[in-house]
C-alpha cells in the first residue's frame, strides 16, 4: 500500500479547476456527498490552486467506512417514559437487566422484518392509550443491519415514522411478554439472555 | 480495414490498461477522485468493496467490457471504463492514470 503523509503532494485532476494540478495531503473534515455526515480529520489531497478536496488516498478508506457505519448504525427515538418502563419490565420478565433493552428491541425488529404479516399489525398498537405521552426519554439502537431491518418493518407496517414504529414494537413486546406471556417468545428470549449473560 | 485496425488497437490498448490498473490495485497505489466531498456511491472509496473484489472484477473483464474516452476537461488524459456483470452484479468502474498512480473516479454497482 502506498502511504501518503501530511505534506506529501501528488499531481491529480482537480474537477473544480478542470485541470491537472498539484494536490497536497492535509487533514480535513470532509462531508459525504449525500449530506449524511462528515468524516473528521481525514487525510485528503487538497488542490494547491483552489484549496478544494480533489482526491482521497486509499489509506483513508477505513476511516470513511467507520464513519459511514457509525451513521448507519444508530437509530434514535424519543419516547414516553412509560414505554421505557415496559421494556425494563419485559427484560426483567425474561431474566435480564436493563442492559438487555436494546437487544430485546433489536430481536423484535429482526423478527418483524422477516414477518410482514406480524409487522402489519403494529399500526393497531399506535391507536391505544399507551402509545400516547410526552416523549421525554431516549432509546438508542445500534447494530450493523438495524437501519435496513427497521426500514423493512416500517414498509410492512405502513408506518412512516421511526419513532412510531418503535412505539408499536414496544407495545407488541408489552403484549407478548407482559400481558400474554407468549411461551415461544419467552423461551427464545430466555435462551438469548442465557447465551449473552 | 479501418474498423479492423481500430478493433485490434482497442484490444491491445485494453490489455496494457488492464495490466497497469491491476498492478496499481495490487500494490495499493491508488487514489479516489473527490469533488470536495466523499461520493457515497463510490463503493471502493467508502470501503464497501475491497481491493481484492475490484481486482477480481477487472481481472475477469474482457475487451468488450472496456471503453476509453478522453477526459472531459484535461487534454491528453484518457478515462478508462469497465462495465460488466460479475457474479450477478453489474459493475461500473471508471479511472484515469497519473503515472504511476491510478485515480478511481467511480466504482459503482
Amino acid at each position: 500500500m502506498r502511504i501518503f503523509r501530511v505534506g506529501d503532494s501528488q499531481k491529480v485532476i482537480c474537477e473544480h479547476c478542470g485541470s491537472l494540478e498539484s494536490a497536497t495531503f492535509k487533514l480535513r473534515d470532509v462531508p459525504f456527498s449525500d449530506g449524511s455526515g462528515i468524516v473528521k480529520k481525514v487525510l485528503v489531497g487538497v488542490c494547491d490552486c483552489c484549496d478544494e478536496v480533489c482526491v482521497i488516498p486509499h489509506q483513508s478508506t477505513p476511516a470513511v467506512r467507520r464513519q459511514l457505519e457509525c451513521q448507519r448504525k444508530a437509530v434514535e427515538s424519543r419516547l414516553p417514559a412509560h414505554l421505557l418502563d415496559i421494556l425494563g419490565l419485559a427484560t426483567s420478565e425474561v431474566g435480564a437487566t436493563a442492559d438487555f433493552i436494546p437487544s430485546l428491541v433489536k430481536y423484535y425488529i429482526h423478527q418483524l422484518a422477516t414477518d410482514p404479516e406480524a409487522a402489519g399489525k403494529l399500526k393497531a398498537f399506535l391507536r391505544t392509550e399507551l402509545a400516547a405521552g410526552k416523549a421525554d426519554k431516549r432509546l438508542s439502537l445500534k447494530g450493523k443491519i438495524i437501519s435496513e431491518e427497521l426500514e423493512l418493518v416500517k414498509s410492512a407496517a405502513d408506518i412512516d415514522s421511526t419513532t412510531d414504529v418503535i412505539k408499536g414494537i414496544i407495545l407488541k413486546i408489552n403484549e407478548d411478554i407482559l400481558l400474554l406471556k407468549r411461551p415461544e417468545a419467552m423461551a427464545e428470549l430466555k435462551g438469548i439472555v442465557a447465551a449473552v449473560a | 480495414m479501418y474498423a479492423l485496425w481500430r478493433t485490434i488497437g482497442a484490444v491491445m490498448g485494453y490489455r496494457d490498461v488492464k495490466a497497469q490498473v491491476l498492478s496499481c490495485l495490487r500494490t495499493g497505489d491508488i487514489l479516489h477522485e473527490s469533488r470536495g466531498d466523499i461520493d457515497i456511491k463510490n463503493l471502493l472509496a467508502t470501503g464497501q468493496v475491497t481491493l481484492a473484489e475490484v481486482v477480481e472484477v477487472i481481472g475477469r473483464s474482457r475487451g468488450s467490457d472496456y471503453r476509453c474516452s478522453p477526459h472531459h476537461s484535461v487534454d491528453g488524459v484518457d478515462v478508462h471504463i469497465i462495465q460488466r456483470r460479475h457474479e450477478g452484479v453489474d459493475w461500473y468502474i471508471k479511472w484515469y492514470f497519473v503515472e504511476p498512480t491510478t485515480v478511481f473516479i467511480s466504482v459503482h454497482h
